[in-house]
């Protein structure tokens, strides 16, 4: 087991009042906006379980094709190259997952980074300037822009609540 | 029957190992007959439609529409659990499909084969108005089998050329089949293969409507993951998500066959048609490729080749005293 160097991502620290990490620390601003690319959630936990039977049970999650896991004591981080189609986390890049006690008990915060949203968030842009530069594809331009920024909308639900949903699962049970 | 590498048959389209439709008679009936009547539907549709509705707006709504059925039927008889698409893949696969309806169009209508043609045939006079005066469904035919014949050797080429096959490889490195995935591919290979020489002779554009419904009709199910009883007659005439499947299938020998998209029977013709399936499709260990992947995969010698040049030379050994 590594300890985890790694940035923590804001909002998953004990301290509420911590600085927020990373790129958030640097740019502040993002951290207004990066729900656009990170699903963030949380599971109540069993008062009695321990972080490491938690991770102990999501560990076979990460059992797929270019995925790395680092553990520590309360906290569990996994990264993802080039996942295989069929995985259930193929559209996250990284995952920070982190047991943290709760008013109710223990509660595992998740923080998920998806790089697909970003670029689908962004990719009615390039097609806008197309429609807007060439006459010719001015329909399918704006057609697709808009096509894209629906695809978005339901990605960010539908890859939040698949998530939620996994991980839910994995620790029903417990 | 043989087994050329793992999750690949070689062998009949229609010996016991090919996947049938699983679920009631009525399931069964509708994705027996569902290929046939659609290309019945097409013929006689775009063969009888008045000239008001016979357009090319209505040929591109009728492509979206069926797209989008495509994409549904997968769901009801899907081939495949491993293809099934997922969020992140239909997102992908729509950024090339959109691509390919605005610059890959763009390109193609400015800088491709129909530039060039019209160019030819007034440079050289060249007269073929008497192609408008066959019956429609004769052009409808020619078009397709020009267009299918010098896609037949323009793919086989990209197979056998290392210069094509740098923009040909990326469409090989999916690994999963559904209805959207014909599009996926380098855009320069995207163009290429829209290529056809059909351009020279003056059909009507009825003619060309028609033969992009039976083109439609035919082709749109080669990628698609669904599960068909494919009729033996039909398997022997046109290019099937079977032979497709084996031609994306990671063996090496598999891969180097079927080559036609629409009518296989060239394929046939050729020697290089091989009937089967194959569940596994992607290249190599089967990675796939990410857009930036794809974009980039022709140029990665030249990549290589920059590396290499401004990579610092590598530190010379102190010899031992």
């Amino acid at each position: 087991m590594s300890t985890l160097p790694h940035r923590v991502p804001a909002g998953m620290n004990d301290n509420a009042a911590a600085a927020p990490a990373g790129q958030a620390r640097r740019w502040p601003v993002l951290r207004l906006v990066d729900f656009i690319w990170h699903v963030r959630g949380g599971i109540p936990l069993p008062r009695a379980a321990s972080s490491e039977v938690i991770f102990d049970r999501l560990d076979p999650l990460f059992h797929e094709r270019g995925t790395t896991v680092e553990r520590a004591a309360d906290t569990m981080v996994f990264r993802k190259d080039n996942p295989d189609a069929q995985d259930k986390l193929a559209s996250f890049e990284v995952g920070y997952l982190r047991v943290l006690p709760g008013a109710d008990g223990p509660v595992l915060r998740y923080d998920l980074t998806s790089h697909p949203l970003l670029w689908c968030f962004l990719a009615p842009l390039p097609f806008i300037a197309m429609a807007l530069g060439i006459k010719d594809v001015r329909i399918a331009s704006y057609s697709f822009a808009g096509i894209f920024a629906f695809l978005y909308l339901c990605g960010r639900v539908i890859e939040q609540r698949g998530a939620h949903r996994l991980l839910r699962n994995t620790l029903d049970g417990l | 029957m043989s087994a050329a590498g793992s999750n690949v048959v070689v062998g009949s389209t229609q010996d016991a190992a090919v996947l049938r439709v699983e679920g009631g008679p009525v399931k069964r009936f509708v994705f027996t007959h569902f290929q046939p009547a659609v290309l019945l539907a097409m013929i006689l549709f775009w063969t009888f439609a008045p000239d008001s509705i016979a357009k090319a707006s209505v040929a591109i709504g009728i492509g979206i529409a069926f797209r989008l059925i495509c994409l549904a039927l997968e769901r009801v008889s899907e081939r495949h659990a491993s293809w099934r698409l997922t969020w992140k893949e239909l997102a992908s696969d729509v950024f090339f499909v959109a691509l390919g309806f605005t610059l890959i169009k763009y390109v193609g209508k400015h800088y491709g084969d129909e530039a060039l043609i019209d160019w030819i045939k007034h440079k050289y006079s060249i007269h073929t108005a008497w192609a408008g005066h066959l019956p429609v469904f004769v052009q409808a035919l020619g078009i397709l089998l020009i267009f299918d014949f010098g896609q037949y050797w323009m793919h086989r080429a990209m197979h056998n050329w290392y210069p094509l096959w740098l923009t040909h490889a990326p469409h090989h490195h999916i690994t999963q089949l559904n209805a959207l995935k014909g599009a996926v591919g380098n855009p320069i290979e995207l163009f290429l293969i829209g290529l056809g020489l059909d351009g020279f002779f003056d059909f009507v554009p009825r003619a060309g409507l028609l033969a992009g419904g039976i083109g439609m009709a035919i082709g749109s199910y080669t990628h698609a993951n669904i599960r068909f009883n494919t009729p033996r007659w039909w398997s022997f005439l046109f290019n099937t998500v079977e032979h497709h499947s084996l031609h994306h299938s990671p063996d090496y020998h598999a891969s180097r066959t079927n080559y036609a998209n629409t009518f296989i029977f060239i394929d046939r013709i050729f020697g290089t048609c091989r009937d089967g399936h194959s569940a596994e499709v992607g290249l190599d260990d089967r990675r796939r490729l990410g857009i930036r992947g794809q974009m980039l995969y022709p140029f990665q010698p030249v990549i290589a080749w920059v590396r290499k040049t401004r990579a610092p030379g590598m530190p010379q050994a102190v010899a031992a005293e």
